[in-house]
Parts: C-alpha cells; sequence; structure tokens
C-alpha cells in the first residue's frame, strides 16, 4: 500500500484542498495575522496580545471551563456510548429501534432543543416542578454550579446516539471467528471483552474521540441560547469569551486566544496520532 | 447464568428509558402543536409569564387544535421561503460535500504522497475552528469574492468543509487491502477502483456524512445571519426568535415541521448506514 | 416488520413534507410573480419629486378636498374656527374662500363631522348639532347616550344647501358618520362609527343605492378609486366594483402588494389612514400611497409599479399621516396629509432629468428602531436631493439580539463596509472610541455650539478636552412627583422606598403608592435615574448599590395592590406593546382618581410634561428632580457618532450638523426633549400661544357595569413651572449609564429579583459575577 502510485493520490484530494485553501485556510491565516497586529490600525505588536490574554482572568476562567468540561464530557460520552453499543449489539429488533430513539436528539433543531432547556430548568420549570412534587427544594439550574451540569446533559444527550453507531460499526468489524476461537480456547466474557473486543475498537476510539471533542464546541450554541452572553461562570467557555471580545471589537485579544487554541489542539492531535501510532 | 440474565435485563431497561428520555421531546414538541394558545399560556404561564407556581404539563392536549398548524401553514408565507432557503442550501451543502469530499477522503485514506500527513492534520485542526473566531476572516474573504448576500456565501465555503472529508476517510481506511489488489490485477484503474469498489464499500462512511452534514447544515444559525443580510434568503434555523408566550404555539409547531425532514433523513439514513455497516461486516 | 414500520413511517413523513412543498411552492411563487412590485427607480434617470403646494397659513385643518372637473382645487376647510369653502383656479399657487360654510351648524355645540367634495364641485357634509354642552350622557342605570343629531347636507356647485334625508339604518350612534367620499358624479359612499358596512348612496335623493360588506366584517377604513371600492379589514382587502355592487376576486397584484404590509390594514392614528387610493386620469389606472411611497397599478394586470420611494421624501417620515390623494389631469399626484398638526398638500411630479436615485449614499445605522432619526432622514433628503440617506435597524425589530447585531456591524466595520453614521444608543460607544472607530467630531461640534444654542451640558456629557467622539441628541429627564412634604423625604433610592412605605402604612386601601405599569418598567425607570450610583470612585461596580437597587425595586412593587389578572400576567421582560412608554407614562388617569401617591418617571416630551404640571397644579402635587442616585442625573438618547472609515465624510458630517439644527430637533416621536434650546422651548409649548393643550374623556365602567366618564384638561404649563424645569435642565450633570451589557444584566435579574425566583442577595451576586467577566474581558 504504501508509496505505491503516490501522486494519483493527489488528483483526488486536488478540488478539496483547492476550496478549502481559498475559503478555510486563508481565513485562518487572517487570524494568525491578526494575532500579533493591533485592532483598528493593523500595527505590528509581537506577542503584546498574547501577554494580554494570559493575565486577563476572563480567559483564564474560560479556558479553565473548557478544559474541565472538555475532560469530564468526552470521557462520560465514550464510556456510555460504549456500554450502549455493546449491550445492544447482536439484538436486532429492539436494538434498532433504541438505535433510532438514541439519534433523536440530533435531528431536533436548535431552536427547538433550547425552548425545552429553557421550560425545563427554568426556576419554576418541569425539573423543579417534580422536585417539588417529591418534597425537595427547587434550584436555579442556570445559575449556579448546577449549570455545568445541565450543559454536560446536554452534550451527552444530543451525542450519544452517533457514537452508539460508531461503535456498532466499529463492533460489528470485529470478526466473530476470533470470539469463537477464544471460547474454544476457554476465555469467559469479561476476558473476551478486554482481550480482543477492546483492542480491535482502537481505531474506532480514535474517530470517537475526534468527534466528540469537535462535538463539545458545538454545545456553546445551547449555552449562548439559553443563557446568554454572561452565564454562570462554571458554563463560561472559551467561546463566550470569542463571542464577547468580537462584540467590543477587541479582535486583537479574540485572535491571540484562537491561536492559542488552535495550537492547543494541535498539541493534542498530534499526541493522539502518536499514540495511535504506537499501538 | 441467571444473574447475567437479570443484570441483562436491567441493563436493557436502563437503556430504554435512556432512549426514551431522548425521545421525549419530541412527543413533547408535537403535543404542544396541538394545543391552543389558551392551555398553553395555563400550562407555560409561569416560566414565560411570570405566573406562580409551577409549570405544568398534559401529555395529551384537552383541546387539541390544528390552529397553530394552521397560523403557521397558511399566514406566515415567509416560513415557506425560508423552509426553501433550508432546502437549497442544505441540499446544495450535502451534495457538494459528497462530490468534493469522497475523493479527497478516498485519496488521503488509500495513497501514500507526500505532505499527506501534513494535510491531513490540517484538515484536522481546520475543522476544530469555531466560527466566532473564523467570522470576521471568512467575510473579508467572501467580500472579496464577491459572495456576501447570497446563499453560494453559505454554499461554497461549506462544500469545502473538512468535516466529511475526515468521516469518510475512516470508513475508507478501514476497506481491506485484499480487494483492492484483486482489482488491480484485474486490470482496474484508480478511478474505476474508486467509483466501483471504494464508493460502494465506504457507503456506510458517506452516508453517515450525509446524515451528519445534513443535520448539521439545517440547523446553521451563524453564518446566515452574519452573511446574509437580505430577510428574503434567510433559512428556516432563523425563523424562531425570542420565545414568548404569543408565540409559543408557533414556537412548537414550526419546531415539528423543521423536524420532519430531518427526522424523514435520517430515518431513511438509518437503513441505509446498517446495510454500510452490515457490508463492511460481510465483506470481511 | 420493523422494516415496515420504518418504511410506513418515513413515507408518511415523506408525504407530509411534499404536501407542505407544494403548497408552499404556490404560495413562493404568487408572491414571487404575482404581488411583484418592480421598480422604476432601476432605470438611471428619472424621479417623481415632491413639492408642497402652498395652502394658506391659517388653515388648521382640511376635512375635504377634490380637483374639480375643470381643473380647480377645491376644499372644504376650517381656519381660525370657521368652516369654508376654499377654490384655488392655478393648481395650488393662491387660494381663495368661496363660501362659508359656517351657517350650517346652526346649534351652539354643533361642529361640521365630515364632508367630502365632488369633482364637479359640489359638498357633501355631515353636521353635528346639539343644543346643550355634553356630547353625550350615561343615565342613572348605566346607559350611554348621544345627544344632538346628525344632519346631512348637501351644497351644489353653486353654493345653495339642502338637507338630505339618507336612507341609513338607526345606530346607537345616530347616524355619525365615519368617513364620506365620493365615487363618482352624485355617488356618495359613506360608513358609520361602529357599523362595518359601506353604503352607496344617492346624494340627490337620499336613496340606498347599493351596500357593500354585508358579511360584517371589521373594517378598520376604506378607499375608492376609479370603479373600485376597497375596503380594508384586518383579514386583507375586500375589492368592490361598486357600480355592480360585485366582488372582485382577480386583483390579486394589487392586494398581494398592500396585504404584504399589515400595518397597511390597522388604523393606528385619528389624524390620517395607512394607505391612501386614487383613479389615474387613464381608465382603470389605480394609484396608492402609503409610508413606502407611491405606486401604480393597472386594473386587472400582475405587476405593480413603484414610481416613488417613500425614502426618499416625506411619506415615510413617521409624523405624516395620509389623508387622500387626487390625480390631476397633467399626471402629477396630490396627496393631502397631516404632519404634526399642519396640514400640507404634497404634490408629486415626474422630472425626467433627475437621477431616479441620488447617487451619494450616506448609511445611517440604529442598533433600534427609532422614529425621529427616520424623520431627520426624510427632512434632510427632501432638502439635500442630491444624497440618498439609508436607514439599516440593527435588530430588525427585535428578530435579531443585540449582540448579534452588534457583531453583525463589526464585521462590516472592520471590512470596510461600515455605515458612515452611528446612532450610538445600546452600543459600547467609549470601547470604539478608544479603538479608533469613532471619528473625532469637534468640528461639528464647534459648529453646533457657535451657531445653535444648546444645552451643552447634556450635549456635551462626553466630551473630553480635545476631541469629542459622541454628542447625545437628546435626554430624557428622571424627576419624582408626589407632595410637597413627601418629596421632601426623598433624598435616595432608600429613602424613596421607606418614604412609600411609611404612605403605605398610613392609607391601607389606595390602589397603589408608587403608580407602577410593570416590572420591567419600574426596573427601567429606576435604573435610569439610580445607574450612576452603581459604580464606585475607580469605576468599578458597586455590589452593595446593587442590593440596594434590587431590594428596593421589590419592595416598591409589592407596596402596590394587584387584581388576579395583573398577577397572573407580570412578565419582567421587555413589554412588547410598541405604542406604550412605561418610562415616560404620566398616571393621569390614576392621580384623578386619587389612586397613587408618588410616581417616579423619566420625562420624555412635552406632552409629558404639560400632563405632569397638570396633575400638579390640579391634585396640589410637586415633581422634583430624581435625587434617587444623589446626583443630577439625565437620560441621553439618540447619541450620534462618526465612523471613522466612512467612505462620505462629506455628507455624514453635513446631515449630523442637520440633525442638530431646529427641524429636526423639533419634532419628538417618543425618543426624548431636544437639546436645541429653541425646538425645547416649542416642544414644551412655551413658545406656543395656546392654552389647552389637549382635552380628553375617559368612559369606564365599573365592576357593577356602571358607566362614568372622566374629563381632563391638559392646560399649558405656567410660567413658574417653565422656570422651574428649565432651572432643572440646566443643572443636569450626570449622564446616566448608557452601557447595555450592564442595564441587560441588571433588568434580567431584577426582574427575576421582583418575581421572587430569587432572592435580591442571590440576584445582586449574579450581577456582579456576570458584570466583573464583562469588565475582565
Amino acid at each position: 500500500m504504501r508509496g505505491r502510485k503516490q501522486w494519483e493520490g493527489f488528483f483526488f484530494i486536488l478540488p478539496s484542498l483547492t476550496g478549502v485553501l481559498v475559503f478555510i485556510f486563508l481565513p485562518f491565516l487572517d487570524v494568525v495575522r491578526r494575532s500579533f497586529t493591533e485592532v483598528v490600525s493593523g500595527k505590528f505588536v509581537g506577542l503584546k496580545n498574547f501577554e494580554t490574554i494570559f493575565a486577563n482572568s476572563a480567559f483564564l476562567q474560560a479556558s479553565f471551563n473548557t478544559i474541565r468540561f472538555t475532560a469530564v464530557c468526552i470521557p462520560l460520552l465514550v464510556f456510555l456510548s460504549l456500554g450502549t453499543a455493546v449491550l445492544l449489539q447482536g439484538k436486532k429488533r429492539t436494538g434498532s429501534f433504541l438505535k433510532s430513539m438514541f439519534l433523536m436528539p440530533m435531528a431536533i433543531p436548535v431552536a427547538s432543543v433550547v425552548l425545552l432547556w429553557k421550560l425545563l430548568f427554568h426556576p419554576k420549570g418541569f425539573l423543579n416542578g417534580f422536585l417539588s412534587m417529591v418534597g425537595l427544594a427547587a434550584v436555579d439550574w442556570m445559575n449556579s454550579e448546577y449549570a455545568f451540569g445541565v450543559l454536560v446533559f446536554s452534550y451527552i444527550w444530543k451525542n450519544l446516539g452517533y457514537d452508539i453507531i460508531l461503535w456498532l460499526a466499529g463492533l460489528a468489524a470485529i470478526s466473530p471467528d476470533i470470539y469463537e476461537a477464544a471460547r474454544v480456547d476457554g476465555a469467559g466474557e469479561w476476558r473476551c471483552f478486554f482481550s480482543i473486543t477492546l483492542p480491535n475498537l482502537l481505531p474506532s476510539l480514535y474517530t470517537i474521540a475526534v468527534l466528540s471533542f469537535l462535538n463539545s464546541f458545538k454545545v456553546f450554541r445551547e449555552a449562548y441560547l439559553v443563557a446568554g452572553d454572561y452565564p454562570h461562570s462554571s458554563i463560561y467557555m472559551m467561546q463566550h469569551l470569542f463571542n464577547n471580545w468580537f462584540r467590543e471589537l477587541s479582535v486583537d485579544k479574540m485572535a491571540a486566544g484562537a491561536v492559542v487554541n488552535a495550537g492547543v489542539i494541535l498539541i493534542l492531535v498530534l499526541l493522539l496520532q502518536r499514540a495511535w501510532e504506537k499501538v | 447464568m441467571k444473574k447475567i440474565f437479570q443484570m441483562r435485563s436491567l441493563a436493557m431497561l436502563l437503556l430504554a428509558l435512556l432512549a426514551a428520555v431522548c425521545c421525549y421531546p419530541v412527543l413533547f414538541l408535537a403535543t404542544g402543536a396541538l394545543m391552543d394558545s389558551q392551555e398553553l399560556a395555563e400550562s407555560l404561564g409561569p416560566v414565560l409569564k411570570g405566573s406562580d407556581g409551577f409549570i405544568s404539563w398534559r401529555l395529551i392536549p384537552m383541546f387539541p387544535t390544528l390552529q397553530n398548524y394552521v397560523e403557521l401553514l397558511l399566514d406566515s408565507p415567509q416560513f415557506f421561503v425560508m423552509f426553501w432557503n433550508s432546502v437549497k442550501l442544505t441540499g446544495a451543502v450535502t451534495a457538494g460535500q459528497l462530490l468534493i469530499g469522497t475523493p479527497a477522503a478516498w485519496g488521503l485514506a488509500r495513497f501514500d504522497f507526500p505532505l499527506r500527513r501534513i494535510l491531513y492534520i490540517l484538515y484536522i485542526i481546520l475543522m476544530m475552528m469555531p466560527f466566532q473566531v473564523r467570522m470576521l476572516s471568512d467575510y473579508l474573504v467572501l467580500e472579496k469574492l464577491h459572495l456576501l448576500d447570497s446563499h453560494m456565501g453559505i454554499i461554497l465555503p461549506a462544500v469545502f468543509s473538512t468535516f466529511p472529508v475526515f468521516i469518510m476517510y475512516r470508513f475508507f481506511s478501514g476497506i481491506p487491502e485484499a480487494v483492492i489488489e484483486s482489482a488491480k490485477l484485474d486490470g482496474a484503474g484508480a478511478v474505476q477502483i474508486f467509483l466501483y469498489i471504494g464508493v460502494p464499500l465506504g457507503a456506510g462512511g458517506i452516508v453517515s456524512s450525509f446524515v451528519l452534514n445534513f443535520f448539521e447544515y439545517w440547523n446553521l444559525i451563524e453564518q446566515p445571519l452574519t452573511f446574509l443580510k437580505n430577510r428574503a434568503l434567510w433559512p428556516l434555523s432563523l425563523f424562531l426568535p425570542d420565545i414568548g408566550l404569543e408565540k409559543a404555539g408557533i414556537a412548537f409547531v414550526s419546531s415539528v415541521v423543521t423536524l420532519i425532514p430531518a427526522a424523514l433523513i435520517f430515518l431513511l439514513g438509518q437503513d441505509y448506514l446498517e446495510q454500510g455497516i452490515a457490508a463492511a461486516a460481510v465483506k470481511e | 416488520m420493523r422494516r415496515n414500520i420504518r418504511g410506513i413511517t418515513a413515507g408518511i413523513l415523506a408525504a407530509a413534507v411534499t404536501a407542505i412543498s407544494l403548497w408552499g411552492c404556490q404560495n413562493v411563487e404568487n408572491n414571487a410573480s404575482n404581488g411583484e412590485v418592480s421598480s422604476t427607480g432601476t432605470t438611471a434617470m428619472g424621479r417623481y419629486m415632491e413639492s408642497e403646494v402652498p395652502i394658506p397659513e391659517e388653515i388648521e385643518d382640511i376635512l375635504g378636498a377634490a380637483i374639480l372637473e375643470d381643473g380647480t382645487y377645491r376644499m372644504a376647510a376650517a381656519a381660525d374656527s370657521s368652516l369654508s369653502l376654499w377654490d384655488s383656479s392655478d393648481n395650488g399657487q393662491s387660494w381663495e374662500q368661496v363660501k362659508s360654510l359656517d351657517e350650517l351648524v346652526t346649534t351652539e355645540y354643533g361642529y361640521l363631522q365630515n364632508g367630502a367634495v365632488a369633482p364637479d364641485g359640489s359638498v357633501f357634509c355631515c353636521v353635528y348639532e346639539n343644543e346643550e354642552e355634553d356630547f353625550d350622557s350615561i343615565s342613572e342605570d348605566g346607559q350611554y347616550e348621544v345627544k344632538g343629531t346628525y344632519r346631512f347636507i348637501k351644497i351644489s356647485p353653486e353654493g345653495e344647501a339642502e338637507d338630505i334625508a339618507l336612507e341609513l339604518p338607526d345606530t346607537e350612534l345616530k347616524g355619525m358618520s365615519d368617513k364620506i367620499m365620493y365615487a363618482g358624479k352624485g355617488q356618495l359612499l359613506i360608513k358609520l362609527v361602529g357599523d362595518n358596512r359601506v353604503f352607496r348612496m344617492d346624494d340627490e335623493t337620499g336613496k340606498n343605492l347599493a351596500v357593500y360588506n354585508e358579511d360584517d366584517k371589521y373594517v378598520t377604513y376604506f378607499q375608492t378609486a376609479g370603479k373600485r371600492l376597497y375596503l380594508y379589514t384586518e383579514e386583507g382587502l375586500l375589492i368592490y366594483d361598486w357600480e355592480s355592487g360585485e366582488k372582485v376576486e382577480g386583483d390579486t397584484a394589487l392586494q398581494e402588494a398592500i396585504e404584504a404590509n399589515a400595518e397597511n390594514m390597522q388604523v393606528l392614528s385619528s389624524a390620517g389612514v395607512p394607505t391612501v387610493m386614487c383613479g389615474g386620469a387613464q381608465d382603470k389606472e389605480i394609484y396608492y400611497c402609503n409610508e413606502e411611497g407611491i405606486f401604480r397599478y393597472q386594473d386587472g394586470g400582475s405587476v405593480v409599479e413603484q414610481i416613488a420611494d417613500g425614502k426618499l421624501n416625506s411619506l415615510s417620515k413617521p409624523s405624516v399621516e395620509l389623508r387622500m390623494m387626487m390625480a390631476a389631469a397633467d399626471g402629477s399626484l396630490l396627496v393631502l396629509v397631516s404632519d404634526e398638526a399642519k396640514m400640507k398638500l404634497l404634490r408629486y411630479v415626474y422630472e425626467a432629468d433627475v437621477p431616479s436615485v441620488p447617487d451619494t449614499e450616506i448609511r445611517v445605522y440604529s442598533l433600534n428602531e427609532n422614529k425621529e432619526i427616520q424623520q431627520a432622514v426624510s427632512m434632510f433628503q427632501t432638502q439635500n436631493p442630491k444624497y440618498y440617506v439609508s436607514l439599516e435597524t440593527g435588530t430588525k425589530g427585535g428578530e435579531v439580539t443585540v449582540s448579534d447585531a452588534l457583531r453583525t456591524l463589526n464585521t462590516e466595520i472592520m471590512a470596510g463596509n461600515g455605515p458612515d453614521v452611528l446612532i450610538l444608543d445600546g452600543m459600547p460607544f467609549t470601547s470604539y472610541a478608544e479603538k479608533g472607530v469613532l471619528q473625532d467630531i469637534s468640528d461639528i461640534w464647534q459648529e453646533i455650539t457657535q451657531e445653535e444654542a444648546i444645552f451643552e451640558n447634556i450635549a456635551g456629557a462626553y466630551k473630553e478636552e480635545e476631541t469629542v467622539y459622541a454628542i447625545p441628541s437628546r435626554f430624557k429627564i428622571p424627576v419624582i412627583v408626589g407632595k410637597e412634604e413627601t418629596l421632601a423625604q426623598i433624598t435616595g433610592l432608600a429613602e424613596l422606598d421607606s418614604t412609600a412605605k411609611k404612605l403605605r402604612e398610613e392609607d391601607e386601601d389606595v390602589e397603589s403608592i408608587l403608580g407602577v405599569s410593570s416590572i420591567y418598567w419600574l426596573l427601567k425607570t429606576l435604573y435610569g435615574a439610580y445607574s450612576p450610583a452603581l459604580l464606585t470612585a475607580d469605576k468599578s461596580f458597586d455590589e452593595n448599590a446593587v442590593i440596594e437597587y434590587l431590594t428596593c425595586a421589590k419592595e416598591l412593587y409589592e407596596l402596590n395592590h394587584y387584581s388576579e389578572e395583573q398577577l397572573e400576567n407580570r412578565i419582567a421582560t421587555e413589554n412588547t406593546d410598541v405604542l406604550f412608554d412605561g418610562e415616560s407614562y404620566v398616571d393621569i388617569l390614576n392621580w384623578y382618581r386619587g389612586n397613587i401617591r408618588m410616581q417616579a418617571l423619566n420625562l420624555a416630551g412635552g406632552y409629558e410634561f404639560a400632563s405632569l404640571m397638570t396633575v400638579c397644579r390640579e391634585k396640589e402635587v410637586e415633581f422634583a428632580a430624581s435625587p434617587l442616585s444623589g446626583k443630577n442625573v439625565f437620560i441621553p438618547s439618540t447619541v450620534i457618532g462618526m465612523c471613522s472609515r466612512s467612505s462620505q465624510p462629506e455628507g455624514a458630517k453635513a446631515f449630523i450638523r442637520f440633525l442638530f439644527t431646529q427641524e429636526p430637533q423639533s419634532s419628538n416621536q417618543g425618543g426624548g426633549f431636544p437639546v436645541h434650546k429653541k425646538a425645547f422651548d416649542s416642544e414644551v409649548y412655551a413658545d406656543k400661544e395656546l392654552d389647552l393643550v389637549s382635552t380628553f374623556g375617559y368612559i369606564e365602567q365599573d365592576e357593577d357595569g356602571v358607566l362614568s366618564s372622566l374629563d381632563v384638561e391638559i392646560k399649558k404649563p405656567d410660567q413658574e413651572q417653565y422656570a422651574q424645569l428649565t432651572e432643572l435642565v440646566e443643572s443636569l450633570d450626570t449622564p446616566s449609564l448608557t452601557d447595555a451589557v450592564v442595564e441587560d444584566i441588571l433588568l434580567e435579574q431584577g426582574g427575576k429579583c421582583v418575581l421572587g425566583e430569587i432572592t435580591a442577595e442571590e440576584a445582586a451576586a449574579a450581577v456582579s459575577q456576570k458584570v466583573s467577566l464583562y469588565l475582565a474581558e
């Protein structure tokens, strides 16, 4: 496979590449340029913007929140979806039916989701109504530390379905023969799982991890539409900050923040690549 | 054995509950769409109006009415314009992505050419950029190309998104080398291999990409808001402004109506998805 | 099985989508082709230019007008409380009184209700006659009755008056006509108040020739053009061929075009109607005119043509109300309008050698709709035809959030596509100034201060040593109202609260202590007066001040008694009723009824001031500058700035300079007092020779169904009151905080606090957290 007919591949990717360069890479370069210049005059200021943002408490808060959210959500989602996929595996009818149900949230338009969250988590909303019925105190969900939990819930609710499908695809790709052989050798359920299933799922894990990471950024939309520009500090994320900086025309700070973001992602991706290669 | 069976059943029960949680919102929207404004005011008053007490909800509306549907479908001409705009945008984008992205994913997955590694990483990073950051720069680029305030200004950048490439790449790289080899032995050229082997075997990925991107662009908010000044060009996702009590009925109905195409796509797509998954497994 | 269920579901959904799509297809096509309005303005040259036909100064109101068959202009007008017929035989250049109509009214308290002039010169009137002073009365058992009678009189072209008995149905209002129009020679169209039908009658015999709208659809107004009768209802146009009496269904293009704007179907003012129509000189030619411009349509055709763009002339002015339209034989169009209580006759004539759209565009941007600027734009354009001023509203009437609108604006500014003039209300303009987005307009400032007399303490609120980036063009005045002893005790917000509580203790029954219309308005009004107190000396946020603000707001709100219905409907977010401004509302009704003890409001105009002065006089209460923040606060409004990257600096400066001249400053649509001193004087009626500003009567029904009426006369304030006001205005030195982000946060949390969803401490903590995030960014 490697080294054969190299340049043909290049032609396959050419149309995409041209478009990407113009519509996506070019703007990105512009952002990088802006991170080194002043807002309106365009003067080059070196690393000043970077210094500013690292000293900025809002930036630090947002970074912390974003990292915290990602670190909590992704493993949670990965495990939940894997567990569900394993349970659903092989069950034709109920499995397929449940699969459809899990995928539903993804199809619901954002505005409707926002409406639902508003009705559910409002101080006088459904959740509090239910709590009061069972005798517990009402909580202002969106304005307290619980807001973080709400956001995590929203994220998992939305993305569970697709990750399940991807896991199922990965599970289906493992040949049953291997399991046969292992059972003949006397291996039990758990042993099979750890020694056969998991290792074979690693490529899927890579895809799912990256996708989940990407989707964790999208949760901003719901957070913004429900809680506005300045939500509770526990859910104040990088994108809120970028949004607000842009509104205030602090494009220089925003660009610097974006470059830092991109840098962190780059490192993560490279690490992931390394890790996958080792396996 | 019994224990495992019990555990299994318990687990299935939990799953069923989880699935119900996922699905309930759709039911909620559908019933809400059938409620008349008085019932909505009563039920949702505490949140939307400031009445006392907690919000309440009836599973089945007491006085089901089609009034909301009528109001939306018959009295709001801009709804249809926006509906069509959404169809146009989403259709064009997904079609373009398949056209451009599929070969790109194939190229990245099956061929080793210089810069491949770098391009791959670049594609992933570019995929991750949130819109807020790119907004101004995108605007400038679009402005130079005179694509502002037109649907093409949203369609073109979206067509070249690297996200579909990434999804399809995964599926393409899973295709066993043996199949390709045998095709080559039969004398097939690169393009033929791509079209007659790659695409069918990677169908799972193509469909996945189509479905995911359909949802993404059907719900697109930021780009149309920023780049389209002319409201006649706005898609459906921008239809619902802040939801107050007067508009609650309409909000529910338009949610339901907006949901239908998305639900349709994924119902149809699911079949193909499964076929794709099954096929991939069989080919092994 | 599973496949089948899935298939069926998919099938149903697909069918639904197809059905919706097909339906939508139809509608969209209809909208696209039939209702299409093509603009002749796309050709390079030729424009319908507006000019004003001079009508005699003394004319106060015009009841009816027509262009006679021989080209004479005739109108029935009131001048100096006397009614006459005026004729002009030189196309309006000069007018003479030809007949007095005063003798028509024979009783002391009678008046001319309605009038219409026919193309042959005859005039038809509806006259109200009453010997007694009372227009109506409510009898002991609550029955409402109109006193007096209505007569219908026709005046022939030669001047002979004759009573005509019209075959009209009996109504409670005894023949009070809403509108009379001539459809054709001798053909009268009449609609009565309280009745939805339109009657066509013979003006000689009074016979009822036809009745339209038998179905009794609710008609807001009607117009006639050529052979057509157009009834405007809330569901759309009802079109009749008045000669045959048949309903016309085929005029889809015209109907679509007019119905496209819902505002065309409602009557929101007593001074005019949204759309006026007339028949053209040619057969089947129909013209109509509204704030969007003048349109021409061929009866039976498929396209409506826009021949004049309302944005380029007075038609788009918010203060202009349309009365009627007439077509002259030479193709020019005349539109009778009322503009701020003055009658005007506007003529539109096609001039082929004027560019159809001026080539220089000045872009003005405002986040929210601003009627004063709309007015000014129209005025500026009429006087400067070489400029085309386009006004853009960022939030598009509430469809886009302020944040999103600002982001879009910023994108455009950064890309060099920004507007030329900015209305800075709601924008972070100090930040813009720092970043160099705003142009230093100290040169305009110099001009303004040298050539006009303005309140520099207000307009100069944002002036720095050498530079000025933002100039407020209007302002609101926070005041408190109450008995002298009460006011003496109020030295701050906390004292307002405690004094109010004391008043409540003294009187358990009175309906409200502090007249408050809703949570939103209470919070907003208090914020306007209190906001400077929210900042500490070093410009950071004072959490204690926030707690005080929220606690007081809540307690003040709770001091009033509310009905069940009011409790059910407490919305704490923005008031969606666009006509009601609770911030500057003088609650006359409740003052007169004795239902309130105090008010805190932010005066926004002369009419409110006069109302307030009337209340002060009648109820023996005083007003004073609001002391809530401990400083002399005013609320800047319609703050003007210029974009540094503007591509039309000359035009932008010209427009900004224009905004501070007397004419635009004199027109207040609720935005606040003008900073221009002469305009201010005229705003508060100081330079007007009148005694009575306005009168109105309230009729109300209490819970037993008993009717009672209350008559209020709003008089011109007296010298003492003017002196007090002027002294107040000149002492104001602290602008209220205009930071929209902070205001929004406070109002949102405040709303929750007052509603009881969270405590004041929690709300204050939330405010603190959010504002500190904001300040830290």
